[in-house]
Order: structure tokens, then C-alpha cells, then sequence
């Protein structure tokens, strides 16, 4: 008995014990918020992460919204709703990083890390770093809706949180603010050394600050053409071209293969990608990475692709924008060949476009050549009859081009030229433009004829204007900018309203029987017409009918239900914001 | 083959039970007891020679074998709830009894909360059912047998696919958190999963604690009630075995159709017609192509379903002699999937032991283990799929496959129109999956009976467990044939082959493993005694646990050859590994005091104490108490009825807890994630949730009210249960109640509030007809039970429209039931003129086929009234419930001699289901079809479909499909009411088993989810139980099987 009640007592007083040990667990594998700013491995994490949920990549439903695609249908029609245009997202809805999250992390950046006791040097950098992508986030954001509130700390739930949406002009200056900031603390990296390995330095934002002001000088935002707007955009842009050159950028003499060499000299503003089994599992663990991408699978015919349903199909539009191998356009070339249409083209086309016939050898299969006519494909067949090959990795099979690593050049050299080329065209300095499209159609290996590259020799402002975007259409075809061009400028209403686009249907002339026995062998360039047809279809079954609203797009009603303070644009219904001042 | 290894099996089995043939003995007497009214038999009753300590009791199926050394000795009998008996053995050696319900005593012993108690005193809601009862449903899941058997818990199976578990709520949820019952085995908290690791032939008695009086015992946990399992232990008596097995196949009961090929060659040209996509456009299907697929059409599902089978064996052995009780138990299921090459394997052992080891001191020793093993394909495309092991995945992508191509042209897998080839990943040759999961438990138990104070006993209980879950998946790369093409338009497959189409997933080997360890102390003290008619009871509880969980994960790519499946076989250039570890950890405090005088007047009150790791530990411990009374009118002496054979009424208030959120939201701090990729891959930091100091429990108020009855005779008895919840600092996100622009994620707090109520009935009857002496005896149960909500307080948006809500409603309806009201079918232009000008519907100008949707409101805060289009302001809540609120079984029983029959009809009402957005979405596209109601879709020369048209237009590249939004269109009564289980068994005359030389057999024939006796989704082609259209099927089963116990006699 005695040993029986002793064993009980014993039991129970270790376990009353024990029991205030058995609760002081702790989370195994999170950080305690004290370590962060003095623990320099912790800090690097901490900025590595927001790089991860700031940096811009690639975007496949970009060229639906412009002529560049079919599809798009909402843009297009006029379909678009208060609730459409979602960029500022909402975690209730299952985004992972909404705009306004991702500038907490900075926000907690900026305010603690002078508390910690990292190095002198790792602090100016990553508050350099984080200055970029605050300024980058507000950008993204205004470019879409004009103001909006401007959040430079982290809140807590005690500050007033029902804020107002800022003016335009305001959330544009805090961007320049940051930029200079961003401008005055980064780095400097020269372009192909070890230093720059995909972080931003300051070129990236001296770059980008240019390409801010471009667009705050284009009639979006610019309405009454105010022209200091188009000297501060020239200011900032020379000196970024200026700045660049004197580190090692400059153009990657290849156009076609510049999305391959990894960190080439003309990638300013880089995400890059690479393939780990980890990412891919971790993020079947919830978690979300961008360690690969999937613009190959959608581009590629969708035959030798997986996982993918199609897009970046060209239309004829597209096609027939690119000049003839003299810089020349098409209309009226005597070189130009309706149903030879590939013949004697700017290298670009070659690089950019895959036609019925084209050699595109995908999956490393030499000679493999791209058939488009009718029939030819089995599995979702490009209604445009065109392919876009711009970035795709030929020697890549199905499961590389599903898990694309190419890199995404958000900002290349190229485009600081453009910039700077169309901001001088506008301040009066044509000389300027010209200067830098022939710089792009040198290294493009067009025709150089009289050392004018194809253009018209003393072009009007407004000329000169037109030519810039159509070089921009050309030169950065399905790299996510020909929509925010139009936008920018205003020219969907004259350019795109009450057209369709088209495409050419290519039909087969020939038993397939026949036609299957000399596929391979044919010499298209001289026997086409024997085998094929060429017709124009429409690819938009109605007319396109953008809407004057759309320069400024409404801000989704979620945000608006858990804000009452926040306006919504005019514009829109019950829209009060004005965004243009 | 199936079949024939299952029954050679189940001789082996038989043969080795064989060798137990009992030997004769001249001084034994055998003999049946059974139940005088219902004719059920009795196990467990205690069978004594009177003046001798010679006893044991009666098996399973009410046989008792009892040693003697005369033929004139006199037995006892005896049984908790009968009326005890003395029968002379009067020469006999087969003596059968009749045991008689004592008058007011109902139904024996139910297992509480720490405790067993006579379900005379017991006060608070407590449902429960012995394990006979569910024996011999052939469930390959234990929550799948608990269908319709008790009232106030809802018991669905949202799709059939083998060894998949049933989802159990007691009651009306309660809270936005997990609505989960705690489970506790054997006194051990646990979870479902191990729940459903139980065989049915182990377990003794599931109990459900379903009011805060009977749950609060279980504190921190038990709001959403408790489920608490007994297995079977030893008896006084010579050594029982007894072995059940059963075979089964199962079938759909339905699998929903899908456009076939003509149909879905139809579909697509409306679709690009409607877009006015021109007819020169390839792909349209031509005269000559729709001819062809008129007359061919593949069905995949009907080519590469296999109707799975399973088999179950277990065998019981049990018994024990003076000081040393018994009970040892294997079983063994097999199941096959319903394609080529998924199993799932579960083996389970389990002994039980009791010694007193002296008059005072008990000790108890359990062992238990269940391996579970799914063998299933590998998905390249999705490499998850730990718990549906490819199943289901496999089942949703057949479902909807193209019907105009073959799966396979002369044995090669076709891979025209299709990205991938489930008939080669069901083949195993995109390589498998396979998991196993192993479960250890081990309790050892000191019970003492202390000196001096009579009725005092102490208990000191040490459990401990260890679960390990080990996955091994290989993928490999596969390759289809593409044929050639026919037709004007090249869409008929020919049977030439052209190419090779590689499905070029990465070909890689990875292992999963994942551990739990955990520990259970308790130390009890209970008392009982009594002065007079004065009864008290108290009980007195530590309890502590903690668990220590971690998984690991490793992976390498690129294997030299597909036929080793190692890792040395591999390159270690892309290989890698990731694991994590987590830590749990509660202790408690309960007690309990309980008095009653006379076993007429009850008064019981209880606490718990509970600390929990998930809060800091300021806010860390909860306190629950409860108070409970009843009043058992019958044993009154001014109640004098001859009709009620008794009559309690019941009353209880309790608080409860839960605290099924994340734990260490508490802690400010910082998340490992993946960073940016620089030169390589780096790791990121991310804020974690903006820490909540002050988060603590959530509660809830519990009442009920019940009334026990028993009447006429004890044939009918009636039990009603009213219950109020009130659940209050329900833990939420706050997120809504803070703007967009603050962009850090709130961590829980403790704001919500649910209320919640309803009733449950339990009816009974038994009866007896025909000849006296055999006669007919048939018994009817009915179980139903109702239970709603009302949501008080919410984290609702401040600028949130009136409409939008959601408090004042109940919790069923999430977002499915928020839509659009239904509003007309655009049929003609007429219908179009008539609409204002401008008219969009959600964007879009009105199209003929369309739905259209009633104009409720305009966009934005203030604009009430209609504003002349759709928008998404126009929806509204457009239904209550999406889960049944009343939930019914009855329970039809018969016997006649050896012959017994039983029906269990279960139903649902009260709710609707909203087309899942799969059933929503009409394809325009090759590789997947539609459902096949769509083929009765809008179209302008059938201007009357009962299905809308193809809405968006046509353009390419991604917008093949159409998805109407949730309204009411797609909005249907999901009441039913099914013949869930159907047994019929027939216990073998006496002469055959004699014959055979065992004690009793019995065979039985089962089926389950026979028949759908009222539904209303006949068209739609599934089963309103289940989820969604594309969930797998729910399963018809059918299994035959049988019993067989016989017991060694002492020599």
C-alpha cells in the first residue's frame, strides 16, 4: 500500500513540476525579431525576400492588351469593371503579396535598420535597395490608377489607418525622391563583372528614374504638354545613358540572343530565374517562388509544349510592322513579296517571329521547321498563323520550357536610348533620336544605306515621334511595353479603336499525302505557291472599342469597402478622385 | 485473382482456427442468452456456478461454455441493466436464457469523459453505440460505418474513394475554425487519423460527448464535441476466438456523364460560331468529321475503370482466468482502386492485458499498431498527392476526357490533342507513389484501490505513441504516339503513327519521412461511495502530453536508368533536402463532484484547467467548468405510472474551449522563405503575422435540456435533446477591420461570435409477432437531428455594403452561396430589346444564350437602387444552408431463429448545393469535354436548351472556356434520403456448427449506398452527398462475409 500511494504522489508532484517546463516551447524555425538588424546573414535574407517579391518578370498576358496579341477581350471590348484591373490585389482573395505588403517589408526596413549594429556599407546598400523598390512599387501602382496613399512606415494598428488617396504629382515626386535616394546610396556595378549578379545598383535606378519621368512627361499623365516634365525626362535619361555607358553597358551585340547570355551589358534591370528541384518542392509547400517561369511553354507551339494553353501569338499586324532588311517598311518596298513576306527582312523579324515554314529548331531538332497551315498542328493550333520565338530557348524540350530559366530583362540598355531619344525628340533635340534608333538598327544588322538606316531624313517632331514608336513596337515586341506605350501616349482610341486585328490563314494546296513526302526537303523560298494559299482573316470578331476611362483604371471595390476614405477615379462609378493633378 | 487470393486467405484463416476445434467434456454446459424482448443476444454477461468460483462469460454472439462438476448445479447469470437470474442446470447440458431488462434500469454502461457511468445517472447529452452494431458494415473506414447511427452528429462522405475517411460534426458548427470533435482512444487524446486506423471488431463502444456538461471534461478542445472510443478488453472465462472476414466489390453510384464525341465536335463549333469566328476557320469540324465521330466515341473512364474490391480479415482472441484478463486482436484489410495498379493495404494489431496484481493494486498493459500503405502512380505534372495517392486526380482527369480520340491504337498510347496520358500513369510507367504509415501506441496503467477510504481509487496512466509516415515517389518521362490526321479538317485520329510525343517530366526519386512522437500522463484519483441514499462521486485529474513532430525530404534528379529506383542511381548534381520540426506541449487540471440521492435526484459538476503552448503565458490557461442535474421522475412515489417504465429529465450548462489555430501568433518574429535568385538561390526572411499578445481561447457557453424515456413495457423508448451554444471570442483574422494600405498581416484575435441551437430525437420500438416460442422480433430506431446558426459578431469590412453581411446568417453558406439571382435565359433578340439600353452583365453586352440576372443594385456604398446592368453589386445571398441542418437514420430491424435483417435509411434536408465551378464551365476545346448536360445548351436552332450557350468570344489563345458565375441558376435542393446500409445475416443452426466444430457461425451479406430513395440530381449525374461533380464517386458496396467464434474449453 505504502508503495503504491508513494508511487502516486511522486507521479503527480513531478508532473505539477513539470508542467510549467513542458509549455515554454517556441516556434523551432522562426527568427526572434530582436536578432534581424544585428545579424548581417538575417538582414541579407530579409532584402533578398523583398527583391524576390518586388522584382517585375515575365508577363504572357501583356500582348493580349495591345496589337501585338489576339485576346484581351475585356481591354479590347471596353469589358473592363471596377473590379477588373486587380494589380492591387488583396490577400482575401488568395494573392500572395499584395503592392501595400511588400512596402511594409521595405517601410520595416527603412525604420529599423539604423537601430542595428550592421556595417556601414551593407546598411547604405540595403537601404539603397529598398529606397529602389518603394519608389518601384509606387510606380507600378500609379502608372495604373494615378494617386494613391502614400505609406512611408510601417503603421501600427494605433496610427490612424483610413487614409486618403495623394495627388499624382505627389506619389511622382516621392517616386523621384526615392529614386535619388536610391540613386545617391546604391552601388555602382559595372556591367558583366561579378558585382552585378541581378541586384539593382545605381545605373538600375538612374535608369528607371528615367523611364518614371518619360512617362510622367507622356500625354497620360501630361495632358496640357508641359514641357519642363519632357526636360526633366531628358535630363535623367542622358544621364543614366551617360552613366551606364562609363560602367561597361552598352548593346548585346546579338538581339536574338540576348535573353540567353545571362547579365549580358544590356541588362539594366534583371529578374533571374533558375531551375531547383527545392524551389519547385517548396512551393508545392505553399510557399511562393518565382525560381522559374512559364513564358516558353505559353509561347511555344503548344504541340511540343506542356502545362501551357498559348499565348504571344503574333498578329499580322505585328508581322507587317517590321521594315524590310533596309529599314524600309513594307508598304511600297519593292523587295516586299505578299506570299514571300519573310523574305528580306530587318533581322529582327527573324529573331522575333516564327511563319509558316520557318525554321525554328525546338527541342534541339535540327532543320525541325514550324508549319502553321491549316491542320498542321493537332493540339490548340495559333489562330494567328504565327508564332513568337523572342526568348525561346530552342534547345529547351517541354519540361525546360515549363520551367523556364531565361532571365527577364525588366530595363535594357536599349530602352534607355529609346527613352532618351524620345524625350529629346520632344524638347526639340531630334538630332538626338535619330542618334540613338540608328544605334539600335546598327546592332539590329539592318542595312545601314546612307548611314540613315531606313528613316526618313529630317523628320518633323511628330514624325520623328511616330518613328520612335514604331522602332519601340519593333524593337521591344512582346516584352510587356507596346501596351503601356499606347496607354502612355493616348493612341489607342487613333490607332486601334474600330479595327480588328488579323491574321493570315495559310492553307494547304496539296494532298497531305504529297505534301508529307517533301515537307522536309522543300525549298519554300522559291516553290511557296505551290503548295500554299494566303488569306487575311479577323482575329477580333467585333470592332475594338477602348474607353477614355482606362487612362486611369479604377481602384477594385475591396479596397474601397475597407476603406471608406479611399476614392474611387473619376471615371468610374461613383469616382471623385481626380488623378491628374 | 482478386478473388481467389482473398478466399484462400480466408481457408488459411479458417484451418488455423480449426486447430482450436473444441475437445468435449462431459461436465460442460453450453448454452445462448439472450435478451427476453428484443431476442438480441447478450455478450459479456457473467455466467457463475453458484457456490463455486467456477464462472465466465458470455462471447459475441451470446455463447457461453461454462465447466461444472455436476449436472446439478444451479448458474447464475448476470448482466448491469438485467434482472439477475438462477437457472438450474437440471441435467441439461445446453441451457439458454432469457435475461430481462431490469424495470428501471436502461441501456447499462456508457463511457464518459474518465470515467464509466450507468447511463441511469448520467446527466449531460451523450450519444453512444456498441461496437457490435457497426461490426458488420464492411467500412474499410471506421468514420464510414457511423452513418445515421447516431443522433446530432452529421456523418458525410464527400467522395468514395477506398480508405477514404467520412468528415463527423456534432452538433451546429460552432466556430470559423476547425469544427473537428476531439477524439480520445482509450483515455488518450488522439486524432481522426488514428481514429480511422481502428477496425471495426476492436473497438467496444464509441461514445459522443456532445453538450458542454458531458464535454467539458475535455475542456480546451471539446466545443465541438468529444468522440470517445473504448476497445475491447479481456473476461473471466475460457479463451474466445473468433474470426470475421468479408469480400466486397464496389461500384459508382454514379458517375456524371460527359459530352461525347459528336457532341463535344458540336460544342466547339457552336462556340466559335457564336464567337462568328468564319466557317473557312480550321477548327470547325466539318460535315464529314461530325459524321465520323457519330459513330466513334471513347469512353476512358468505362475503358480503364476497374471496379474495386476489398477483403477484410480479422481475428479476436479473447478471454482470461482468475487475476489475469485478456484481449488480443489482428486484422488485415486489402483493397484494391478503381484503376489498375492503386492499393491500400491496413494492418492492425492490438492486445490488451489486465493482471491484479493484488486485491488492491491493478495493472493494465496495451499494445496497439496499425500500418496503413497506398500504393498509387506518380504525377510529373503534380508531384502531391500524399493523401488521395492519384485516385481522385486520375478520376477527374478521365472524367472529362475527349470522347474523339481512342486512349490507345494498337496498344500505343495516343497522344493526339492530349498533353498527357492517365492510361500510362495509371500503367505505373510514369513511375509510383507510395506511402506507408506506421502507428505504435503503448499504455501501461496502475490502478490501487486505497485503504480506509472505501470506494477511493488512484490511477497513474502512461501513454505513449509513435507515428511515422514514409513516401516514395519515382517519376519517370513517358512518351505517346501521335497518329495521323483525317478528315477535311484533320480531327479524326488514323491509325498511321507519325511522331513520338514526349510527357518530358524530370525523372527523379524522392523520399518523404515524417515522425510524431508523443506522450500522455495522467494521474486520476476517483471516488465513489455513499451514505444511506446519499450516492457521491469526485474525481480528480492531472493530465500532461506533448508531441515532438518533424518530417524530412530528400530528392535526386536525372536517373542513369528507369529500373533502379535509388538514389545511388542517381546524379547528385540537382539533389536536395528540406525538413522542419515542431514541438506541442499541455498539461490540465480536472475534477469533478458528483451527488445524487436516491438515484432520483442528480447533481454533477465539473472543471478543467488547461494550459495551452499555442498563447503566451499570460493568457495561456483556461478554465471550463460545468454544472449538470436530472431528475428521474419514475422512482418518485407520486409518479405512478404503469406506463412509463421510466422517465429523467436532464439539464446542463457548461463552458467549453478551442484553440485549433496557429500556434506562437503571440510572438512577434520572422519566416524563412525563398529569396531572389542572384548568382544562385538565396533564403528570405519574411514578417511573420503582426503579432497578438492577447490571443487566447476561444469559448463557448453550452446548454441542453433533455428528456429520457422508456415505455410500454420497455418496447418504446423516446430520448430528446434541446441544445442553445453560444460561441464567443471566436479566433479570426482581423484583417478586415484594417484598410489594404496597411499591408501587414494581423495574427488572430479573439472577436467573433456564433450562436448556435437546435434539437435531437432518438426513437425506439421493439416488438415481438407470431409463434411464442420462435418468435418474429423486429425493433425500429430512428435518430434525427437539427441544429442552425446565426453569426452574432464578424471581422467584417467597415465600408462593406449591407447586402454583402454575413452577420445575422448562418456559417453553412460560404461563397458558394453568394451569386447572382437567376434572372432568364437571353433566348431571343425579343428578350434582348427588352433590356434598358446599355445593359452589360458583368461587363459584357448582352449576347443571345446568355443567363441573365436580376438588377438589384448599383455599384458603390449608397447606390441602392437598380442601375439599369449587372454588376457584381447585384449579388446577393442566395441560400442559408450548403450543409444539412436536419440530418435523419432509421434503423429497421428483424430477427426470426438464427435469420436477422437490418436497414439503415439515412437523409438529409434542408439544403442547397451550388454547381461546383467545374459543372459551371462549358469547354470549347479538344482535349477536355463538357458535362453532358450541356449538349441540352443554347443555341440558335435550339433556342429552348435548358443550359445557357457559350458566352465569351472566341479569339484564340486562352479564353476556350466559358465559367458562368455562382448564381441561382445553378442552385438545387441537395435533400436525400438513401438506403445507406443493408445487412442480412443468418446464424447456423446448432447441428452445423457442431458439425464444423465451432461455437457459432454467422454469414452476412451487407450493402451500403444501395439505392437513393429521394434526390433531386438525377440529371446532373452525381450524388448530392458528395462535394462537387468532379469529386470521385461515391461508392455502392457490396460484401459478403462471416463470423466464426469458438472457444477452448478448460480441461
Amino acid at each position: 500500500m505504502t508503495t503504491a500511494k508513494a508511487v502516486c504522489v511522486v507521479a503527480l508532484s513531478l508532473a505539477l513540476s513539470a508542467c510549467d517546463n513542458i509549455l515554454g516551447l517556441k516556434d523551432l524555425d522562426a527568427i526572434d525579431d530582436t536578432k534581424l538588424w544585428t545579424d548581417p546573414g538575417l538582414a541579407q535574407a530579409f532584402i533578398s525576400r523583398i527583391y524576390a517579391d518586388n522584382l517585375p518578370g515575365w508577363s504572357t498576358g501583356d500582348a493580349n492588351n495591345s496589337d501585338e496579341s489576339p485576346g484581351g477581350n475585356a481591354y479590347m471590348y471596353g469589358l473592363l469593371t471596377e473590379n477588373s484591373v486587380a494589380y492591387w490585389c488583396i490577400r482575401a482573395t488568395g494573392c500572395e503579396h499584395p503592392p501595400y505588403d511588400r512596402l511594409r517589408s521595405i517601410n520595416i526596413l527603412l525604420a529599423d535598420i539604423d537601430q542595428g549594429t550592421l556595417d556601414t556599407a551593407l546598411t547604405k546598400r540595403m537601404k539603397g535597395e529598398a529606397h529602389f523598390f518603394r519608389a518601384w512599387d509606387y510606380w507600378e501602382l500609379v502608372k495604373r490608377y494615378g494617386g494613391v496613399p502614400l505609406i512611408l512606415k510601417p503603421q501600427a494598428l494605433t496610427d490612424s489607418l483610413f487614409v486618403r488617396r495623394d495627388s499624382t504629382s505627389k506619389v511622382i515626386r516621392q517616386i523621384v525622391a526615392d529614386l535619388d535616394s536610391a540613386i545617391a546610396l546604391l552601388p555602382a556595378a559595372r556591367a558583366t563583372s561579378p558585382d552585378n549578379n541581378g541586384r539593382v545598383h545605381k545605373g538600375t535606378a538612374m535608369a528607371v528614374k528615367g523611364r518614371v519621368l518619360l512617362y510622367y512627361a507622356s500625354p497620360q499623365f501630361n495632358r496640357t504638354g508641359d514641357v519642363t516634365r519632357w526636360q526633366n525626362a531628358y535630363d535623367a535619361n542622358l544621364a543614366a545613358r551617360d552613366y551606364l555607358a562609363s560602367h561597361g553597358f552598352g548593346l548585346y551585340p546579338d538581339f536574338a540572343g540576348l535573353w540567353f547570355a545571362d547579365m549580358n551589358k544590356e541588362a539594366v534591370f534583371v529578374r533571374r530565374y533558375l531551375y531547383s528541384q527545392s524551389a519547385v518542392r517548396r512551393e508545392e509547400h505553399g510557399e511562393e517562388i518565382g525560381g522559374v517561369h512559364r513564358w516558353a511553354a505559353a509561347t511555344r507551339p503548344l504541340d511540343v509544349s506542356q502545362g501551357a494553353t498559348g499565348a504571344n501569338r503574333p498578329t499580322l499586324e505585328m508581322v507587317n510592322a517590321f521594315p524590310m532588311w533596309d529599314g524600309r517598311p513594307i508598304a511600297g518596298n519593292p523587295g516586299y513579296d505578299t506570299l514571300y513576306f519573310w523574305k528580306n527582312r530587318d533581322p529582327r523579324f527573324y529573331a522575333t517571329i516564327a511563319y509558316n515554314g520557318a525554321v525554328w529548331e525546338l527541342n534541339g531538332v535540327t532543320g525541325r521547321r514550324q508549319w502553321t497551315y491549316v491542320g498542321a498542328e493537332s493540339n490548340n493550333p495559333t489562330p494567328s498563323g504565327f508564332y513568337t520565338r523572342k526568348a525561346v530557348n530552342p534547345e529547351d524540350d517541354a519540361f525546360q520550357a515549363f520551367n523556364g530559366q531565361t532571365q527577364w530583362i525588366e530595363l535594357r540598355y536599349a530602352e534607355v536610348l529609346m527613352n532618351l531619344a524620345e524625350a529629346a525628340n520632344a524638347i526639340g533635340n531630334t538630332q538626338v533620336a535619330y542618334d540613338q534608333i540608328i544605334a539600335l538598327r546598327a546592332r539590329a544588322r539592318i542595312d545601314p544605306g546612307a548611314g540613315l538606316y531606313g528613316l526618313d531624313a529630317a523628320m518633323t517632331t511628330a514624325q520623328m515621334q511616330a518613328a520612335i514608336m514604331l522602332e519601340r513596337r519593333i524593337e521591344f515586341a512582346y516584352e510587356a511595353k507596346r501596351h503601356w506605350d499606347l496607354r502612355r501616349n493616348m493612341l489607342f482610341e487613333s490607332l486601334l479603336n474600330g479595327t480588328r486585328r488579323r491574321a493570315l490563314k495559310v492553307t494547304l494546296l496539296v494532298p497531305v499525302a504529297t505534301w508529307n513526302a517533301v515537307r522536309d526537303t522543300v525549298d519554300l523560298d522559291s516553290t511557296y505557291p505551290q503548295y500554299f494559299s494566303h488569306q487575311v482573316i479577323n482575329l477580333d470578331p467585333q470592332p475594338i472599342t477602348w474607353q477614355l476611362n482606362y487612362y486611369f483604371y479604377a481602384i477594385p471595390q475591396a479596397h474601397i469597402q475597407l476603406n471608406a476614405n479611399l476614392q474611387q477615379t473619376m471615371g468610374w462609378a461613383n469616382g471623385t478622385f481626380d488623378p491628374l493633378p | 485473382m482478386w478473388c481467389c487470393r482473398r478466399w484462400f486467405l480466408a481457408l488459411l484463416w479458417m484451418a488455423v482456427a480449426g486447430a482450436f476445434a473444441p475437445h468435449a467434456h462431459a461436465q460442460s454446459v453450453t448454452g445462448t442468452v439472450t435478451d427476453s424482448v428484443s431476442g438480441r443476444v447478450l455478450p459479456l454477461v457473467r455466467v457463475r456456478v453458484k457456490g463455486t468460483n467456477q464462472q465466465t462469460a458470455s462471447d459475441v454472439a451470446g455463447r457461453y461454455a461454462v465447466d461444472v462438476t455436476s449436472l446439478q448445479d444451479t448458474l447464475l447469470f448476470s448482466l448491469i441493466g438485467y434482472k439477475p437470474q438462477e437457472v438450474p442446470i437440471a441435467g441439461r447440458s445446453e441451457v439458454d436464457v432469457q435475461l430481462a431488462v431490469l424495470p428501471v434500469e436502461i441501456g447499462g454502461l456508457v463511457v464518459t469523459a474518465y470515467r464509466v457511468q450507468d447511463r441511469r445517472t448520467v446527466t449531460a447529452s451523450v450519444a453512444s453505440v456498441n461496437g457490435e452494431d457497426i461490426a458488420g458494415i464492411p467500412a474499410d473506414n471506421l468514420s464510414n460505418a457511423l452513418a445515421g447511427q447516431f443522433a446530432g452528429a452529421t456523418i458525410t462522405q464527400n467522395a468514395g474513394t477506398p480508405g477514404r475517411e467520412s468528415s463527423i460534426r456534432v452538433r451546429a458548427v460552432g466556430t470559423f475554425n476547425t469544427a473537428d470533435p476531439l477524439y480520445v482512444i482509450d483515455g488518450v487524446v488522439s486524432d481522426k487519423f488514428a481514429f480511422d486506423g481502428l477496425a471495426a471488431q476492436e473497438v467496444q463502444s464509441i461514445s459522443i460527448l456532445k453538450d458542454g456538461a458531458a464535454a467539458s471534461l475535455y475542456g480546451s478542445r471539446a466545443a465541438n464535441g468529444v468522440i470517445l472510443v473504448t476497445t475491447k478488453r479481456g473476461g473471466i472465462g475460457a479463451a474466445e476466438f473468433s474470426y470475421n472476414s468479408s469480400v466486397g466489390t464496389q461500384e459508382p453510384t454514379r458517375i456524371p456523364p460527359s459530352l461525347n464525341a459528336f457532341q463535344h465536335a458540336t460544342a466547339i463549333n457552336n462556340a466559335l460560331a457564336y464567337s462568328k469566328i468564319p466557317t473557312t476557320d480550321a477548327r470547325y469540324y466539318t460535315p464529314d468529321e461530325l459524321d465520323y465521330f457519330k459513330t466513334h466515341s471513347w469512353d476512358w473512364i468505362q475503358a480503364l475503370w476497374r471496379d474495386p474490391m476489398d477483403a477484410q480479415h480479422s481475428l479476436n482472441i479473447r478471454g482470461g482466468a482468475e487475476g489475469v484478463r485478456y484481449f488480443l486482436s489482428g486484422s488485415l484489410l486489402d483493397a484494391t482502386g478503381s484503376f489498375d495498379n492503386l492499393s491500400f493495404k491496413r494492418i492492425t494489431t492490438r492486445g490488451n492485458l489486465d493482471v491484479d496484481l493484488t486485491d488492491r493494486l491493478k495493472a493494465s498493459v496495451d499494445f496497439s499498431s496499425t500500418r496503413r500503405d497506398r500504393h498509387g502512380p506518380s504525377w510529373g505534372i503534380n508531384a502531391s498527392g500524399v493523401q488521395d495517392w492519384g485516385q481522385e486526380d486520375l478520376y477527374k482527369a478521365l472524367a472529362l476526357r475527349t470522347r474523339m480520340v481512342p486512349p490507345y491504337i494498337d496498344g500505343l498510347p495516343v497522344g493526339n490533342w492530349v498533353e498527357w496520358h492517365p492510361g500510362v500513369v495509371i500503367s505505373n510507367e510514369s513511375g509510383y507513389n507510395k506511402v506507408n504509415w506506421l502507428e505504435y501506441n503503448a499504455t501501461a496503467r496502475l490502478t490501487y484501490r486505497l485503504p480506509f477510504v472505501t470506494g477511493l481509487n488512484a490511477t497513474l496512466a502512461y501513454y505513449k505513441g509513435y507515428a511515422e509516415g514514409y513516401r516514395k515517389q519515382f517519376n519517370l518521362p513517358y512518351q505517346m504516339t501521335v497518329f495521323n490526321t483525317t478528315g477535311t479538317h484533320n480531327h479524326i485520329v488514323g491509325d498511321q503513327p507519325v511522331g513520338l510525343r514526349p510527357r518530358s517530366d524530370i525523372d527523379f526519386l524522392l523520399n518523404n519521412d515524417g515522425r510524431d512522437n508523443f506522450y500522455q500522463v495522467n494521474a486520476q484519483l476517483n471516488y465513489v461511495g455513499a451514505v444511506g441514499n446519499h450516492h457521491f462521486d469526485g474525481l480528480l485529474v492531472y493530465e500532461q502530453a506533448a508531441s515532438d513532430s518533424s518530417w524530412f525530404e530528400g530528392q535526386r534528379n536525372a536517373f542513369i536508368s528507369p529500373n533502379i529506383d535509388q538514389f545511388v542511381a542517381a546524379s547528385s548534381e540537382d539533389s536536395w533536402v528540406d525538413g522542419r520540426q515542431q514541438q506541442r506541449a499541455r498539461s490540465s487540471y480536472v475534477g469533478s463532484l458528483g451527488y445524487d440521492y436516491a438515484r432520483r435526484y442528480f447533481l454533477q459538476t465539473s472543471f478543467r484547467y488547461d494550459g495551452s503552448v499555442i498563447f503566451a503565458p499570460e493568457h495561456r490557461w483556461g478554465f471550463f467548468p460545468s454544472i449538470s442535474a436530472g431528475w428521474r421522475l419514475t422512482d418518485e412515489p407520486f409518479f405512478k405510472s404503469k406506463f412509463f417504465d421510466e422517465l429523467k429529465l436532464r439539464a446542463s450548462y457548461g463552458i467549453v474551449g478551442n484553440d485549433a489555430v496557429d500556434p506562437f501568433q503571440w510572438r512577434p518574429g520572422y519566416d524563412f522563405e525563398l529569396g531572389a535568385i542572384f548568382d544562385s538561390p538565396t533564403l528570405g526572411l519574411t514578417p511573420s503575422n503582426l503579432a497578438n499578445r492577447a490571443i487566447t481561447w476561444e469559448k463557448a457557453k453550452s446548454y441542453n435540456f433533455g428528456v429520457d424515456s422508456r415505455f410500454w413495457h420497455n418496447r418504446m423508448s423516446v430520448t430528446v435533446d434541446l441544445f442553445y451554444r453560444n460561441t464567443y471570442d471566436i479566433l479570426g483574422s482581423p484583417q478586415q477591420r484594417v484598410p489594404s494600405t496597411f499591408g501587414g498581416v494581423l495574427a488572430d484575435s479573439n472577436y467573433q461570435e456564433i450562436d448556435a441551437g437546435g434539437f435531437e430525437v432518438e426513437l425506439g420500438y421493439d416488438g415481438t409477432a407470431g409463434d411464442a416460442a420462435r418468435p418474429i422480433r423486429f425493433s425500429l430506431h430512428g435518430t434525427l437531428g437539427y441544429a442552425t446558426n446565426r453569426i452574432v459578431r464578424l471581422n467584417e469590412a467597415q465600408n462593406i455594403r449591407k447586402y454583402q453581411s454575413r452577420i445575422g446568417r448562418t456559417t453553412a453558406p460560404n461563397s458558394s452561396c453568394f451569386g447572382y439571382v437567376y434572372g432568364g435565359m437571353l433566348r431571343t433578340q425579343a428578350d434582348i430589346d427588352a433590356l434598358p439600353p446599355n445593359y452589360t452583365i458583368i461587363g459584357v453586352p448582352p449576347q443571345l444564350g446568355m443567363l441573365n440576372y436580376k438588377d438589384l443594385r448599383g455599384v458603390g456604398q449608397g447606390n441602392d437602387a437598380p442601375d439599369g446592368k449587372i454588376t457584381s453589386d447585384d449579388q446577393n445571398w442566395i441560400c442559408d444552408y450548403d450543409s444539412p441542418p436536419l440530418s435523419y437514420g432509421i434503423t429497421l430491424g428483424a430477427s426470426w431463429r438464427g435469420l436477422r435483417f437490418s436497414a439503415l435509411l439515412q437523409g438529409a434536408a434542408g439544403f442547397k448545393r451550388m454547381m461546383h465551378a467545374n459543372g459551371r464551365d462549358i469547354q470549347a476545346r479538344a482535349e477536355e469535354a463538357s458535362y453532358g448536360y450541356w449538349a441540352d445548351s443554347w443555341t440558335p436552332d435550339n433556342p429552348d436548351g435548358a443550359y445557357p450557350g457559350y458566352r465569351i468570344p472566341f479569339t484564340g489563345g486562352s479564353s476556350y472556356r466559358t465559367s458562368y458565375p455562382v448564381s441561382s441558376f445553378w442552385l438545387r435542393d441537395a435533400s436525400f434520403l438513401r438506403l445507406k446500409n443493408l445487412t442480412v445475416s443468418y446464424l447456423l443452426p446448432e447441428r452445423l456448427t457442431n458439425a464444423l466444430g465451432v461455437s457459432t457461425a454467422t454469414l452476412h451479406f451487407t450493402g451500403t449506398n444501395l439505392l437513393m430513395l429521394n434526390d433531386h440530381f438525377g440529371d446532373w449525374g452525381f450524388d448530392p452527398e458528395m462535394n462537387n461533380i468532379r469529386s470521385y464517386p461515391l461508392m455502392k458496396t457490396f460484401a459478403v462475409g462471416m463470423d466464426v467464434s469458438l472457444k477452448r474449453r478448460v480441461q
